[in-house]
């Protein structure tokens, strides 16, 4: 696994220093420009879980994916090599977030409001959601079945949209409160230490599902 | 001794096209040309060798080992060197080699330097700079060095210029002098399998139509030609592709001496079949004329 991921790096090292750049450049203007620390973080694991999804892609562009499996690896070796690599980027993204607010003078994203459980809490979460749901697709079906995969949810939530403005029904308001209402019954029942536990337990599942997915459709794969 | 590639009743289904119950062997030490027209399966063949495509049936084993169960041990075993051989064209040479090497345990540093300096393969240019035969080159050594026991190549010569692809025929002559490494490589071009192959298999339309050593298959088969109406069922039951023009027929025969039997008296000149002629007669369908004249005149 260590040598997938040092190429991956070798061979996307220009593309992946681009991106630090650029999300670096925009979370640095983002805490001077005070933002929430909730959008601030969400932003934050969005850009870096992202990048190894752009990783999976560049190797479908440049066709390098058959190259890449026919050495001595098994393909569940390259889908764990990925997940590794992409939940490593989300965290460190967020790490690298954190220390940006924490070092800009002039950011009203202070260190404790930063390091709140409820926000690592909430990065955490959104890291390992794009990370779980955009990987097996990529894997699967590459550049095309994620760009097909992001227009289907588009176009999606457009549809919900409209249905919602024309019925001028308030389902989709009621269900979200209705959800929200229920996580917080759950973490006032738990406390927060446990219900802490018990989200991470949740992610934990996610990405084991998400991963047992990535590897059945990455193995039925033809290249 | 045990084979380095066995392929038993391997089967393959696409939409519109069936690799169907493939079996051929190929003994260690030798080359092996897998020959055929385009489509015919000889890239899914290969890949399935390599398990980049999931086989539908059957069994695919290279030095004993079964390519899925043990589909790391074996690709450790073999050199790939693709069509158009793709690598990372941002790299070096040097650096697309050393990203390759910690993959392969056998990997000889030493030996890969040797060989680029060989194939004259410049260390520090991109990649993306190289030339398609300096591509192929730079495959073959990385192939060579990880001393691969199977080479397989999938169309190595189609589109290089004449000189390359003999330089690249007589290279693969040379690898396997030692013993250790055997070749199976794809091809549409007869000339080829003349100068290197030590066996012969060639696929069409996804079935097998023969596997043989290419002595064996010289020696069995021969040109007939004679007149149209010597052409009686069980003539032409002895006969594969016949070609009628406008004077006779040409046609492919493995039973030279059943037909000598059958047609004696009869007016037939034999000639010695190349493997060109083989391909061309065996791969037509049985019963099926090509007639190059206009019999409607």
């Amino acid at each position: 696994m260590r040598e997938l991921i040092w190429r991956d790096f070798v061979l996307n090292r220009n593309a992946i220093l681009a991106n630090l750049l650029v999300f670096t450049a925009f979370l640095g203007y983002a805490a001077w420009d005070e933002a929430s620390p909730g959008a601030y973080i969400f932003f934050a694991a969005i850009m870096f879980s992202v990048v190894p999804i752009m990783i999976v892609t560049r190797e479908e562009k440049f066709k390098a994916m058959r190259l890449g499996c026919s050495l001595p690896v098994t393909r569940r070796g390259v889908v764990r090599a990925r997940y590794v690599l992409s939940l490593g980027f989300g965290v460190a993204g967020i790490l690298l977030a954190l220390s940006l607010g924490a070092a800009i003078s002039s950011s009203s994203l202070d260190v404790s409001t930063l390091l709140g459980p409820r926000e690592l809490l909430i990065a955490l979460t959104l890291v390992t959601l794009i990370v779980s749901l955009l990987l097996p697709f990529t894997l699967r079906f590459g550049a095309m079945g994620l760009i097909i995969m992001m227009v289907a949810l588009q176009v999606l939530g457009s549809v919900l949209l409209i249905v919602a403005q024309i019925t001028r029904s308030s389902a989709d308001k009621r269900v979200a409160a209705a959800v929200a209402g229920a996580v917080r019954s759950v973490a006032v029942a738990l406390g927060e230490p446990a219900f802490s536990l018990l989200v991470l337990g949740g992610l934990a599942l996610v990405v084991a599902v998400s991963y047992v997915v990535a590897v059945h459709v990455f193995e039925r794969r033809e290249l | 001794m045990e084979p380095i590639l066995e392929l038993r009743h391997v089967t393959k289904a696409y939409e519109g096209f069936t690799l169907e119950d493939v079996s051929f062997a190929l003994p260690r030490g030798y080359i092996m040309g897998l020959i055929g027209p385009n489509g015919a399966g000889k890239t899914t063949i290969v890949k399935s060798i390599l398990n980049l495509v999931r086989i539908d049936g059957g069994e695919i084993r290279v030095a004993g080992l079964d390519h899925r169960r043990d589909e790391v041990d074996v690709r450790s075993r073999i050199g790939f060197v693709h069509e158009n051989p793709r690598f990372h064209d941002a790299l070096t040479v040097e650096r697309a080699a050393a990203v390759i090497a910690p993959f392969y345990p056998t990997w000889d540093r030493a030996e890969f330097g040797r060989l680029a300096a060989e194939f004259g393969l410049p260390r520090r240019q991109r990649v993306r700079t190289l030339s398609r035969g300096q591509r192929t080159r730079f495959a073959l050594a990385v192939a060579l060095a990880h001393r691969a026991e199977l080479l397989l190549l999938d169309e190595p010569s189609s589109g290089l210029d004449p000189v390359f692809r003999r330089e690249l025929l007589d290279r693969l002559s040379g690898v396997i002098e030692g013993g250790h490494t055997s070749v199976l490589f794809s091809t549409h071009i007869t000339a080829d399998l003349d100068r290197i192959a030590d066996y012969v298999t060639f696929v069409r339309q996804g079935r097998l139509v023969f596997s043989a050593a290419k002595d064996d298959v010289r020696e069995r088969w021969v040109l007939v030609k004679g007149g149209t109406e010597l052409l009686t069922d069980e003539v032409r039951a002895r006969l594969a592709g016949i070609v009628v023009h406008e004077f006779g027929f040409t046609a492919l025969t493995g039973d030279l001496a059943g037909l000598r039997a059958l047609l004696a008296g009869a007016q037939l000149v034999v000639e010695p079949a190349t493997l060109e002629d083989v391909l061309f007669y065996t791969g037509r369908r049985a019963h099926d004329d090509l007639r190059l004249y206009d019999d409607r005149r």
